[in-house]
C-alpha cells in the first residue's frame, strides 16, 4: 500500500520511495525514509495534500508524491 | 586574530533568534522553513576584542543539493570558522544528529546548542544532555531561545573558546563510525587524497581527508571542480562506480540518490553511508530521550494546532485569516491614502514655492514641480501597502500559519502546476513585485522559481499597477472587467505554459512548524529589515525615474511620438503617445499614469492602454533582481515574453472590444 492509502490515525512504516531526485531529497532531509514509522494526521479534501507525523514534527506530502510512498502497516 | 563563530543548523530551528541574543539587533526572526538564504553577521564581545558571529542559511544536511546549504558549507569552510555553534531543535533530535554528526567530520571545534527544550518537554521528552556530551564529545548546553534561557551558559562555552582556543583542539576522532566495509572503502580514498591533494595546515581542499573521502563517497555538487583539478580522483571515483555496479556494495535501500548508484536518477542508490548515518543518529536519540508520559490538560496551543491542522476546522479559519489579512491591507491603503498627503502638504506647499522663483519651462523648474509627484505616488501608495503587507506577513510567519496556508493552497495551485507555496510570493506581489520576486527562495527548486517569478513579472498586479489602473478607470470610464479579466486570462495561459516548458517539480513536501504566539520584537525586526532594504534601495530609484519622465513630458520629448499613430492605432487602436506610457512602465510604474492622464483618451483607448501597461514588462528594480537570482538570459527571455504579451492583448482586444 502508499501513503495514499491510509487514513487519519493510521500509524505505518515507510518502505521505500520513487520520486524525482529533488523530492527524493527532501522527504530524506525531513526524516521520511526507509523504517521510519510515521502517522497519518490529515488528509485535505479534493484530493489536497496529507499530513503525517514524523518524530515531533508535522511534514504536508502531495498526494501524488504519497501515491509513489510504500508503506506497511 | 579575529575569532569567529558560525551558527549552524536546520531550518527553523531558532538560529536568528539565539544570533539576536549574542549580538543584539539585526538578526532576522522568521518561522518558515528556508527563509534564512542570506547571511547575517553580527559582533559580540570577547575576552579578547570583538567576536564575530555569523548566522548560516537553515540548512537540514551538509549535501550541497540547495543553494542555502552551499552557502552554509563555503561559510564553514572558507570564512575561517573557529567555533561553530550547532544549534539544534530538541524536539526533533534525531533529525538534527544528522547535521551534527556531518558537521563533527569538518575537524572544526563545535558545541552543540540544544535549543526548543520548552517544546520537547511539552511533548514529553526528556533529554539527558550529559549523556549527548559522552557521545558527541563536545559541550553541549539546553536552551529556551525564545525566552534567553541557557544564554549564559553558552555565551560562557564561547568566551571559553575564544579565550584559549586551545582548549577546544580539533577533535581526533568523529563518533561516526561506519561499517568495515564502508570504513575500508573511505580509508582507501583517503590515502589517495592525502597522496593527489596538497596538505595546508593539516587539511586538503579545505576539508580533513576523512571528510572529503566521504563526501566524494556521498556526491556532491563541490566535486565538479575537484575532479577539475585533480582528474586522478575522477579515475579512482569512476573505478569504485564500477564495482558497485558489479554489486560489490550492497544497496541499503537508502533513497538519497548518491554517485555511486547504477540507477542514481531512479532514486535506488548504493552506498550507504547516509542511512548508517541517520542510524546512528537514531540510536543516539534512543540513548539520550525518555519519554513520559503527558500529564495535566492539552495546553491551549496543542489544541489550537490540532484545530488547525484538521482540515474540516482548519481549512475555514485558514481561510478567514487570509481574507482579514487581506481585508486589513486594504484598510491600512485607504487610511494611509488619507492620511499621507496631509502630512506631507507642507513639503509640497514648500517645494511648490521654490519651483515659482525658477523661469517657467527651464529645467530646474521642471524638474522642482516633479519631485512632490515623485515624492507623493510611492508614499501614498506604496510604503503603506508594502509596510502593512510586511507586517502581516510577519505576523504569519512568525505564528506558523503561513506554511498551513499554503499546504491549503496547495491543491488550488497544483492546477498551475505551481506549488502551493508560491501563495506567498504571490501575496507580496500584490504589494510590491520585487520582495515577491526575492519571498520565491523559499519554492523548492529553480524551476518553480522561474515560473513564479515570471508570473509576477509580467501579469501579477502590484500596487502600484492597480493603482494606474484605478485612476485610469476613474478618469476616462474605462472598463475594469476588461482590464481585469484580461490579466486573469494572461496569468491562467502564461502559469500553464511556462509551467509546461519548464516541467516545474512540483511535488510538496514541507515541514509544518508549530503554531506559536509570535513575539512583537521579532516580528517589527522583520518587518523594518524589509522596509529598510526598501527604502534603501527601491525608493531612491523610483523617485529618481519619476523625476525624469516628468523631465521628459514637461519638455515635450514624447510628443515625437505621435509619429507613431498610424501603426499603433492601426494595430492597437490607441494612439502613439499612449503607446509610450506603456514603454514607460519599464522604468516605473507610476509614471504611466503621469503619461497617460496627460493624453486625450476615450474610454476604449483607456481601456486597451491600462491592459497593455498592467501586462507589460517589469520595472527595473524587479528586473534587476531576477537577473541577480536567475541570469540574465532568464530576464531577456521574460522580457520577450512579456512584449508578446502586451502587444497580443493590445491587438487582441482592439480586434474584439465594440466602441464604447
Ligand atoms: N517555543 C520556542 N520557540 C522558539 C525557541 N527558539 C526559537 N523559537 C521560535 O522558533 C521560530 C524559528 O526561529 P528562528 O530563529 O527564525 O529559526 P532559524 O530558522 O533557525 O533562524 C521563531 O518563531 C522563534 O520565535 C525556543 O527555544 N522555544
Ligand atoms: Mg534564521
Amino acid at each position: 500500500m502508499t501513503l495514499l492509502d491510509t487514513r487519519p490515525g493510521d500509524e505505518v512504516t515507510i518502505d521505500t520511495a520513487r520520486a524525482g531526485r529533488g523530492a527524493m531529497r527532501r522527504l530524506w532531509d525531513l526524516g521520511l525514509l526507509p523504517g521510519t514509522k510515521v502517522k497519518t494526521v490529515a488528509a485535505h479534501p479534493f484530493r489536497g495534500p496529507i499530513l503525517v507525523r514524523v518524530g515531533e514534527c508535522t511534514v504536508a506530502v502531495g498526494r501524488k508524491l504519497a501515491s509513489r510512498i510504500y508503506v506497511t502497516k | 586574530m579575529q575569532f569567529t563563530v558560525a551558527l549552524v543548523g536546520q531550518p527553523n530551528v531558532g538560529k536568528s533568534v539565539i544570533m539576536n541574543l549574542l549580538t543584539g539587533a539585526g538578526a532576522v526572526v522568521s518561522n518558515y522553513p528556508g527563509t534564512t538564504v542570506e547571511i547575517t553577521q553580527g559582533y559580540m564581545e570577547g575576552p579578547s576584542g570583538r567576536i564575530t558571529v555569523i548566522d548560516t542559511p537553515g540548512t537540514y544536511s551538509l549535501h550541497s543539493d540547495t543553494e542555502e546549504q552551499r552557502v552554509a558549507q563555503r561559510v564553514l569552510l572558507e570564512a575561517g570558522v573557529d567555533l561553530i555553534v550547532n544549534v539544534a531543535d530538541a524536539r526533533n533530535l534525531s533529525r538534527n544528529l544528522y547535521l551534527t554528526l556531518q558537521l563533527l567530520d569538518l575537524d572544526i571545534p563545535m558545541v552543540l546548542a540544544l535549543n526548543q527544550m520548552d517544546m520537547a518537554r511539552e511533548a514529553g521528552m526528556i533529554i539527558d544532555t550529559t549523556a549527548l556530551e559522552e557521545k558527541l564529545q563536545i559541550p553541549v548546553t539546553p536552551m529556551i531561545a525564545s525566552k534567553g534561557e541557557g544564554l549564559e551558559e553558552l555565551e560562557k562555552l564561547i568566551w571559553k573558546a575564544a579565550g584559549s582556543p586551545e582548549t577546544l583542539p580539533a577533535r581526533a576522532t568523529s563518533p561516526m563510525r561506519f561499517s568495515p566495509e564502508i570504513e575500508r572503502v573511505i580509508g582507501m580514498l583517503q590515502g589517495q587524497i592525502e597522496q593527489i591533494i596538497p596538505e595546508e595546515e593539516g587539511k586538503h581542499r579545505l576539508h580533513p581527508s576523512r571528510a572529503l573521502a566521504i563526501h566524494l563517497m556521498e556526491h556532491d555538487a563541490l566535486d565538479e571542480d575537484l575532479f577539475s583539478i585533480y582528474p586522478e580522483l575522477a579515475h579512482l571515483v569512476e573505478d569504485l562506480q564500477e564495482k558497485v555496479a558489479s554489486k560489490r556494495f550492497q544497496c541499503a535501500g537508502c533513497f538519497r540518490g548518491c554517485w555511486f548508484c547504477p540507477a542514481a536518477d531512479d532514486s535506488h542508490p548504493v552506498l550507504p553511508t547516509c542511512l548508517e548515518r541517520t542510524r546512528q543518529a537514531q540510536a543516539i536519540t534512543t540513548a539520550v530521550v525518555r519519554r513520559c508520559r503527558l500529564e495535566g490538560p492539552v495546553s491551549t496551543r496543542v489544541r489550537l494546532e490540532r484545530l488547525l491542522d484538521n482540515p474540516s476546522t482548519g481549512i475555514p479559519i485558514l481561510a478567514l485569516v487570509a481574507y482579514l489579512a487581506v481585508r486589513l491591507t486594504l484598510e491600512i491603503l485607504e487610511f494611509a491614502e488619507e492620511f499621507v498627503p496631509v502630512i506631507l502638504e507642507p513639503v509640497v506647499g514648500f517645494i511648490a514655492g521654490l519651483a515659482g522663483s525658477f523661469r517657467q519651462g527651464s529645467l530646474a523648474e521642471i524638474i522642482i514641480t516633479a519631485i512632490p509627484e515623485g515624492v507623493l505616488l510611492p508614499f501614498e501608495v506604496v510604503m503603506p501597502t508594502m509596510l502593512s503587507i510586511y507586517l502581516i506577513m510577519a505576523l504569519l510567519e512568525d505564528s506558523g500559519l503561513m506554511p498551513r496556508i499554503a499546504v491549503m493552497m496547495d491543491r488550488i495551485m497544483s492546477f498551475l502546476k505551481i506549488p502551493g507555496q508560491s501563495i506567498i510570493p504571490f501575496l507580496l506581489g500584490f504589494g510590491c513585485r520585487a520582495p515577491g520576486v526575492l519571498a520565491t527562495r523559499t519554492l523548492p527548486n529553480r524551476e518553480s522559481r522561474i515560473v513564479v517569478s515570471t508570473l509576477l513579472a509580467i501579469p501579477i498586479p502590484c500596487a502600484a499597477t492597480l493603482g494606474i489602473i484605478t485612476g485610469v478607470a476613474r478618469a476616462f470610464g474605462a472598463d475594469l472587467r476588461v482590464i481585469y479579466g484580461a490579466i486573469a486570462v494572461v496569468f491562467l495561459l502564461l502559469a500553464r505554459l511556462v509551467a509546461r516548458y519548464l516541467q516545474a517539480d512540483s511535488e510538496l513536501v514541507m515541514e509544518i512548524p508549530p503554531v506559536r504566539l509570535p513575539s512583537a520584537r521579532a516580528v517589527a525586526g522583520k518587518a523594518w529589515m524589509r522596509m529598510e532594504s526598501f527604502f534603501k534601495q527601491v525608493l531612491p530609484v523610483l523617485m529618481i525615474t519619476g523625476i525624469g519622465v516628468r523631465v521628459l513630458l514637461n519638455t515635450g520629448i514624447l510628443s515625437v511620438l505621435s509619429r507613431l499613430d498610424p501603426i499603433s492605432t492601426g494595430l492597437f487602436g490607441i494612439t502613439g503617445q499612449s503607446l509610450v506610457s506603456v514603454a514607460v512602465t519599464v522604468v516605473q510604474r507610476y509614471a504611466a499614469p503621469m503619461v497617460l492622464l496627460n493624453l486625450p483618451l476615450g474610454a476604449r483607448e483607456a481601456t486597451i492602454a491600462a491592459s497593455m501597461i498592467s501586462l507589460s514588462l517589469p520595472c527595473i528594480p524587479v528586473s534587476y533582481l531576477i537577473a541577480r537570482e536567475f541570469g540574465w538570459k532568464t530576464l531577456a527571455a521574460i522580457y520577450g515574453l512579456a512584449l508578446g504579451i502586451t502587444l497580443s492583448t493590445g491587438f487582441v482586444l482592439n480586434l474584439i472590444l465594440p466602441a464604447m
